[in-house]
């Protein structure tokens, strides 16, 4: 299925690993040109110059912190090289599990033990990122009327999980979705699209740390941790990052043009509401 | 995009003309064989359910739900002559396009089209539950009177991909923000 994509010019935050790499590598591989924006530089060289090789000229990067509008602010001006942005997908992780592993967030935790200011941190990471992103991306899109806005958010924004130390993304996730959901309904005269993707079950090093928790928490081996949340799956696997990537892709497509102001769930099945 | 339909056998029910040669030539040049009767080896099912736009329930007749209905068992029906197929080898997509109201009911819904159509949502949960296992996927694609064929079937033929194959049990909507429902 031809996409449309050819020539469109895109931003991925959180785009040097896991989910947004991929979303990145479906991106360009469907004729977009991309800003990886990540805050590791190391991480950041090492996707970009395996992108770049199979896709010259048509990959950028930069070291930014995406949850302050001066560091959303010098992605969008590197993007411009390329031309004006048209997708825009907000990809800034909240709480971790292992900081060495996930950057930057506030440590995960439940409503007893979580402080005032962990809620901030978390608020600054997912909701004021994604609000930043769109807010630069607005004029160009706006000028071409055309744009896709698409967040990498959880499935927890519908269904709160209630056997992990959640209560930051519990609180927070929903408010992002409620932001896009906003902005979706106000954009679209614009030609621009605004859309959710909620997961939780994605392969990536984020979950092997949870297997790690969860293992310590009840004293079982790594592989039984596994086993546990694989079985909640219906799918009985933890997707590839390929998979989500696939959805953003079709969803920022000329195809998904009708498609906005959507939660879709991405996830083996692990949804429960209609 | 790869979609990874290239001789798959898709069957689609369709009643309505227009929707069915749409969604044929969308699958056909994804290099789908579209069948619309029962085929033994069909990889993928499209059921459309009937949109009655406008449509209100306290105007509504028991002749009215009872073929309402008619399309809660359509579903069920090819469901099961399809599924046995599927989980044998492995792989399997099953869609059906709803009506949009099932999301929210806002001004000159489908009101009917919202019942029968939540049925099939329910059902689809528990096919997933089921079926998710052996590689089969379940989703809708939600519509109302604005949404143009093409675009519609588009959404199927995605749906029925291969990279869509971790989408279980979602719904999605092509209804340009115009729902007032959050979720």
């Amino acid at each position: 299925m031809e996409l449309g994509l050819d020539g469109r010019v895109a931003i991925v935050s959180g785009g040097s690993r896991g989910i947004g790499f991929a979303i990145a590598t479906a991106l360009l591989a469907e004729g977009a040109s991309v800003v990886l924006a990540a805050r590791r530089q190391e991480d950041l060289d090492r996707a970009r110059s395996a992108l770049d090789t199979a896709h010259p000229g048509r990959v950028a990067a930069i070291s930014a912190d995406m949850t302050d509008p001066s560091g959303v602010a010098e992605a969008v001006d590197l993007a411009h090289a390329f031309g004006p942005v048209g997708i825009a997908v907000s990809n800034v992780i909240g709480h971790v599990i292992d900081k060495s592993k996930e950057g930057d967030g506030p440590p995960a935790g439940t409503f007893v033990t979580s402080e005032l200011s962990d809620y901030r941190h978390e608020f600054s990471q997912l909701a004021v990122s994604a609000w930043a992103l769109a807010g630069a991306v607005l004029p160009d899109m706006r000028a071409q009327q055309w744009g896709r806005l698409v967040n990498i958010g959880s499935g927890v924004a519908r269904e709160p999980t209630k056997d992990l130390p959640h209560v930051l993304p519990n609180t927070v996730r929903p408010a992002v979705a409620g932001l896009y959901r906003v902005l979706a309904r106000r954009l679209a005269p614009d030609g621009i699209t605004v859309n959710s993707i909620l997961t939780g079950s994605i392969l990536t090093e984020r979950n092997r740390s949870y297997w790690e928790w969860l293992a310590q928490e009840r004293g079982t081996t790594v592989e039984q941790a596994r086993s546990v949340m694989t079985d909640m799956i219906p799918a009985r696997r933890m997707g590839e990052p390929a998979e989500l990537a696939a959805v953003v892709a079709f969803l920022a497509s000329e195809r998904g043009r009708a498609i906005t102001g959507q939660s879709i769930p991405v996830d083996g099945g692990i949804n429960r509401h209609l | 995009m790869d979609l990874g339909l290239h001789d798959r056998v898709v069957l689609l029910e369709c009643a309505d003309e227009t929707d069915r040669q749409a969604c044929a030539g969308v699958l056909s040049t994804e290099g789908a064989r579209v069948v619309t009767s029962e085929h033994r080896d069909v990889d993928a099912a499209v059921v459309y359910l009937p949109l009655v736009p406008a449509s209100s329930l306290l105007e509504a007749g028991l002749a009215d739900l009872r073929r309402d209905w008619l399309g809660l068992e359509a579903v069920v029906t090819t469901f099961q002559s399809v599924l046995p197929g599927m989980t044998s080898r492995g792989w399997g997509r099953l869609v059906t396009v709803l009506s949009g109201s099932v999301k929210s009911l806002d001004d000159e819904s489908d009101e009917r089209g919202a019942v029968v159509g939540l049925a099939v949502l329910g059902l689809h949960k528990a096919v997933v539950a089921d079926v998710a296992r052996y590689g089969i996927t379940t989703n809708a694609v939600l519509r109302d009177d604005h949404s143009d064929p093409t675009e519609v079937a588009e959404a199927v033929a995605f749906l029925m991909s291969e990279p869509a194959g971790y989408l279980q049990g979602v719904t999605l909507a092509l209804d340009g923000a115009r729902r007032s429902s959050v979720f």
